[in-house]
């Protein structure tokens, strides 16, 4: 499960012929990598809000840019509140 | 050329690239046969704890500030460490190992009385296939920390006339110390690592299935790209296949008396199976803090 504000990194394999990836948040860009080993990583160094996010990504090379890939959906779940103490008890009027 | 062709979906981990982002990228490949961060004591715990007749022997523990597993040497009471076993069970084609290393200056030879050497790293099973030793003797006649080079312990499994071990060849370099006669030739490389240094090692075996096969390997540290050690000798395989990389870090023979605490770090050992030579080339990088 990953919380708000959590940091984390999204990796996309790389297709075929592929120099870069531009990995696209909600239909917008959001940032272009170099591909390494076959995969290209992409730091959210502050995380992300509670929500819901969809995430394609696209290669590009020296042609240009190819087909999105099959979008991705991360969940940022809020974070439950911490169990309270134990409950105490004391008589009289409050 | 074409454009390019879709990407993988996206898939997500917590925490940044850095200094595990090798491993990551390593560990995310289609062609990765097992992948040990070595970074959490239930992962240690999970690995089976090589029997010891030793009681003295300190075991390998998770270490938060270095993010990797610290092995400690006590040489007022062992120079051995109590090791751990990797599973590694390759039989056919080839197979890359690659994983990362940190040593404290505890380990620095000054005279009689400090650990000379250690078998430290070694592929099972039964009759030692392949080990790695670190040299602290030697290195420090060099003026240097240690040497990290591999050697054959049994002489089986050198191919005459394309390896040998120093020992068994006398027109060749001659013993630099007792423990130097297994080592492997021919070298095209020699490592000498420092300390507080990440250095990463990449063994590399072709043929597992073959009468004879090829065998390789790297070093790199933080400050120097990865330099080849041996290229692609001549090396037999063993006809059941390895079963365990051992972290070791025993002298067999050596005995210390002097010294604090030495301590070294191991972390994000990968395996990467049925890779050909040019690409492991291709994916060799050094390692970052």
């Amino acid at each position: 499960m990953f919380t708000p504000s959590e940091p984390f990194t999204a990796s996309v394999r790389a297709g075929s012929n592929t120099t870069s990836i531009r990995l696209y948040q909600d239909g917008t860009l959001n940032g272009e990598q170099p591909v390494k080993d076959g995969v290209a990583d992409f730091p959210f160094a502050s995380g992300l809000p509670k929500g819901s996010y969809t995430f394609t990504a696209k290669g590009v090379n020296a042609e240009g840019e190819g087909p999105a890939s099959e979008p991705a959906v991360l969940v940022i779940a809020g974070v439950l509140p911490s169990a309270p103490g134990t409950i105490t008890f004391r008589f009289g009027v409050a | 050329m074409a454009r390019p062709g879709a990407p993988g979906k996206a898939t997500f981990r917590k925490g940044l690239p850095g200094a595990h982002a090798y491993f990551e990228r390593l560990s995310a490949r289609p062609d990765v046969f097992a992948a040990y961060p070595l970074r959490s004591q239930a992962e240690i715990d999970s690995y089976k704890e090589a029997a010891s007749t030793s009681t003295k022997r300190l075991p390998i523990v998770y270490d938060a500030v270095q993010d990797a597993a610290q092995i400690t040497i006590n040489p007022t009471v062992s120079t051995d460490a109590k090791g751990r076993y990797l599973p590694l069970k390759v039989q056919t084609g080839s197979f890359l190992l690659t994983f990362d290393f940190l040593y404290d200056k505890g380990f620095t030879f000054t005279g009689d009385g400090d650990i000379s050497h250690h078998k430290t790293w070694r592929f099972n099973p039964g009759p030692i296939w392949l080990a790695i030793r670190t040299d602290y003797r030697h290195a420090f006649n060099q003026g240097q920390f240690s040497e990290v080079f591999f050697t054959s312990p049994g002489a089986k499994y050198v191919v005459p006339g394309e390896s040998w071990r120093v020992q068994d060849d006398p027109g060749n370099p001659k013993n630099l110390e007792p423990w130097h006669g297994e080592m492997i030739q021919p070298r095209v490389g020699v490592f000498y690592f420092t300390p507080e240094t990440w250095t990463r090692l990449w063994i590399f075996f072709e043929g597992l299935d073959q009468p004879v096969g090829k065998l390789s390997a790297w070093a790199a540290d933080e400050a120097r790209d990865p330099v080849l050690l041996i290229d692609r000798i001549g090396y037999k395989p063993v006809p059941t296949g390895l079963v365990q990389f051992f972290i070791e870090y025993d002298t067999s023979s050596d005995v210390a008396t002097k010294g604090a605490l030495r301590h070294a770090w191991n972390r994000n050992a990968v395996v990467l199976k049925d890779i050909v030579f040019d690409d492991v080339e291709d994916l060799l990088e050094k390692p970052k803090r």
